[in-house]
């Protein structure tokens, strides 16, 4: 057989790498990061039993985003326009848009972050990273940069040891992954909100059908994308598990406060003693990196195909204007505020997207169920009761606290 | 009515001023010059009702019918009707004079005496502006820019859609007006659709033009049809397509899928493409077909004239002619001029080229264009060290496998005229 046989080879190992698993480990981004330290560091282990479920919820929806690229063919804005019509796709892009804004402006705040642990300043490291960013997406192929990034995650592991090393009390730990026990106060509210925001983008509905779409499954390949993307979300939640665990059992369980996102680096003290800093410093930054890699493609990629217009890395901005357009407006408007805030804002800046993705989780997941159960659509792979019970109640739960916490205020004035 | 978005969702009311609901859709029948619209679909409660056309009166401000609410008389819909709101509508087409993949934003009507007319489709970002309802936003544009948006309707002749209905039961599209293309063009439109659309209208296109249009898309996007649709269609494409084109795809699939489309494959093709398959890439071996002519040196030219009016349709070149021995030796060459010149009854081997310019498979892509535009060749045989004939080069595979740099900065080399390749390939 041909010689470029033995590089098909290669490319189907890299292809094993499943678009689950890539899907889900981009939700360890600086966000992630930083809303897990400081749930573990904030609340202890009173936050695991909502990674817990919210992990659950992950599975089922990233499963059925999967299962409508895989079954239609279409990506989710498409989608969206096909059976709702431009306005309502309008409303969705535009949901979608303004969760991926505050998304990417916490990815260039974890970059400032990161890189300010080693003593560099944020008005050369934002800007730098930014132009690093655009040179990368637009000269290289994306897949491939993805694939070293997710190779890189692999530093995530050391969460995994410096959680073990810390000897948390895991009585509790488990106990509390388990048996669901909600505060209400607002800032518990407010982190409640956070994790679920983090793990379940509005990006991350986009991006695994997107993906999926590229695979061009048949009916035979959807037992193992489901296997894929649960064992996506399993581990990348594993991960987030013992981020929230060394966190707790090291700060936590000492009394110590974060002000800084940098102090979350206490967490890898057990493994790493005085490198600690440095390497939270190197999972922040490979964290942010990715999620600012990503996000700006995979916004201007929606709401192009959605509406039509012209994309592609590959096209010149004269060919795809709206697409340049959108991919640089990403790039270069959160790279600004970023620069522009107050240094001790930067945490906010990471934590507050989060809650945004939280509250505008619901909306997405209505276009989600409305279509994952529309037979014309999807034939006879509509959702399950058990998919849709698991769907609707993550719904109505972001819902309930979305009015929660910004009733609070109001409520905690009352009383 | 102008556009479709303006019509849709505006209320229907009866002869007595009650409203019976909403528009929901609009119905066309297709006929000549342009479809009519024959109908539309009011939503009445949880049941749809389809009233026609020529029953709806269109006035100022409102859409109202002649009768009571409880008198309607339904439509009876055609086999060939098309729902605008569920079929074309937000869908994507293929708009076959630009050879673009677009989305249909909105659909313009035309009004003629008695009839409302279709007359195409906009898939502009005015179009779009104006079925959000937010159109002012062009004249804002327009105002910063200073010049407008540029509104362009795609005729309904032009316009190809890509599904019957939405959803995933797949029925054989048409695919007239798409399938009457140029290939290239075709391929050029099916990279621009995503992977289902492509195996689709791949699968819905006759097997030859098929055949015709994969080699002109891009190697990926080759790879990745072959691998989507069935293997019997696609060992049947495959078998229409010239030996090396065919070996081209299969050699960048996976093993088993490879074997698999061979499998399904006619012997003789099948063992062809086999062979193709042992050359590696970037050498003339990888480069060759194995669908030329061969006669025996004893053939007289009329002889080889009636062969060939017999063979012609297979073969990828018909200008040269190969003679060859019994053990498949390579032996002589001849022109079709020399063939037709030459008295109808002497034997070839009295006028053949016996020094045949050749190459070894082994050879470089380079050193093939060398001989090619040193000669002046439109084929070159390639020979194995025993001077068995494997295959031959065709002038037009040679092009693409040089980049285009390669060809800049040669000294003027005199230009020859198209017909003067035709004469003798000149001896080595």
């Amino acid at each position: 057989m041909r010689s470029r046989l033995t590089r098909q080879r290669f490319a189907l190992l890299f292809a094993a790498i499943g678009p689950g698993l890539i899907a889900a480990s981009a939700d360890n981004d600086a966000g992630g990061i930083t809303t897990y330290s400081l749930a573990g560091a904030r609340f202890g282990y009173g936050l695991l039993w909502v990674l817990f479920l919210t992990t659950i919820s992950l599975a089922v929806t990233q499963e059925m985003g999967a299962r409508m690229g895989a079954v239609t063919g279409k990506g989710f804005g498409g989608l969206i326009r096909e059976k709702f019509g431009a306005r309502w796709a309008a409303l969705a892009i535009l949901i979608m848009l303004a969760a991926n804004f505050g998304t990417t402006t916490a990815e260039f705040a974890g970059i400032a972050t990161s890189l300010r642990i080693f003593g560099l300043n944020r008005l050369i490291t934002v800007p730098l990273a930014a132009i690093a960013i655009f040179i990368l997406i637009a000269k290289f192929d994306f897949q491939r940069v993805q694939r070293i990034f997710l190779i890189s995650s692999l530093v995530y592991f050391t969460y995994v040891v410096s959680g073990l090393l810390a000897r948390p009390d895991w009585r509790l730990a488990v106990g509390s992954t388990l048996r669901p026990e909600i505060a209400l106060t607002a800032g518990y509210l407010l982190m409640f909100v956070a994790t679920v925001g983090t793990t379940i983008t509005p990006w991350g509905q986009f991006f695994i059908q997107s993906y999926i779409v590229d695979k061009r499954l048949k009916e035979e390949d959807l037992p193992y994308m489901r296997a894929d993307v649960y064992v996506g979300a399993f581990f990348t939640n594993l991960i987030a598990f013992f981020i929230i665990v060394a966190c707790a059992a090291t700060i936590w369980a000492t009394g110590m406060q974060i002000s800084d996102a940098a102090h979350a680096a206490a967490a890898l003290k057990p493994l790493a003693g005085r490198f600690a800093s440095a390497l939270f410093a190197f999972g922040l930054l490979n964290a942010s990196l990715l999620g600012a890699a990503i996000l700006p493609l995979t916004s201007a990629y929606a709401t192009c195909e959605t509406f039509g217009w012209e994309s592609g890395i590959d096209k010149t901005p004269g060919e795809a204007p709206i697409f340049f357009g959108l991919f640089l407006f990403f790039i270069l408007a959160p790279s600004a505020i970023v620069l522009a805030i107050d240094s001790g804002l930067l945490l906010q800046a990471m934590i507050l997207p989060q809650v945004l993705n939280g509250m505008l989780l619901p909306a997405i997941l209505i276009f989600v169920l409305k279509i994952a159960n529309d037979r014309s659509f999807m034939g006879k792979f509509t959702n399950s009761r058990a998919f849709n019970a698991i769907a609707i109640a993550t719904t109505a739960v972001m819902i309930a606290l979305t009015i929660l916490l910004l009733g609070s205020p109001l409520i905690e004035r009352l009383t | 009515m102008q556009f479709l978005t303006q019509v849709l969702g505006r209320t229907v009311f009866d002869s007595i001023g009650e409203p019976v609901g909403k528009v929901r859709d609009v119905i066309i029948t297709p006929a000549e010059p342009l479809p009519v619209v024959s109908a539309i679909v009011i939503g009445h409660g949880h049941r749809d009702i389809v009233v026609p056309w020529q029953r709806v009166r269109e006035e100022v401000d409102r859409l109202s019918l002649p009768v009571r609410r409880d008198r309607i008389a339904d439509y009876t819909p055609r086999e060939d009707d098309i729902w605008l709101k569920r079929s074309v509508l937000d869908r994507q087409i293929v708009d076959v004079h630009n050879y673009k993949v677009v989305r249909v934003n909105d659909v313009r009507f035309v009004e003629t005496p008695g009839q409302v007319c279709l007359l195409g489709v906009d898939a502009s970002t005015r179009g779009l502006l104006r079925g959000l309802g937010i159109d002012w936003i062009s004249g804002v544009l327009r105002f910063l820019v200073g010049k407008p948006l540029p509104e362009r309707i795609i005729a309904w002749n032009d316009v190809e859609t890509l599904e019957q209905a939405a959803g995933p039961i797949k029925l054989k599209i048409p695919l007239e007006k798409l399938s009457r293309l140029h290939p290239a063009d075709i391929a050029e439109i099916i990279e621009q659709m995503n992977p289902a659309q492509r195996a689709d209208v791949i699968e819905s296109l006759d097997v030859q033009t098929a055949a015709d249009v994969l080699p002109e898309a891009s190697p990926e996007i080759q790879a990745e049809i072959i691998e989507d649709i069935d293997p019997e269609r696609a060992s049947d494409i495959l078998e229409e397509m010239d030996p090396d084109e065919a070996a081209d795809i299969l050699g960048d699939l996976p093993e088993e899928r490879t074997e698999e489309i061979l499998k399904e494959m006619e012997p003789e093709e099948a063992e062809d493409v086999r062979e193709l398959l042992g050359y590696e890439d970037e050498t003339a071996g990888g480069l060759m077909t194995t669908d030329y002519v061969t006669i025996s040196e004893a053939m007289t030219a009329q002889g080889a004239i009636d062969y060939l009016r017999k063979l012609a349709p297979d073969a990828e070149t018909i200008y040269y002619l190969y003679i060859i021995t019994e053990g498949e030796k390579l032996v002589g060459v001849i022109s079709l001029r020399d063939l037709i010149v030459a008295p109808p009854d002497k034997p070839v081997r009295d006028f053949m080229v016996t020094r045949v310019i050749h190459i070894h498979p082994e050879a470089s892509i380079r050193e093939a264009a060398e001989l090619f535009q040193k000669y002046n060749l439109l084929a070159l045989p390639v020979v194995d060290y025993d001077n068995e004939l494997k295959g031959i080069i065709t002038v037009d595979d040679v092009l693409e496998g040089i980049p285009a740099e390669a060809w800049r900065g040669r000294p003027g080399r005199r230009q020859t005229a198209p017909d003067q390749r035709l004469e003798h390939p000149v001896e080595a």
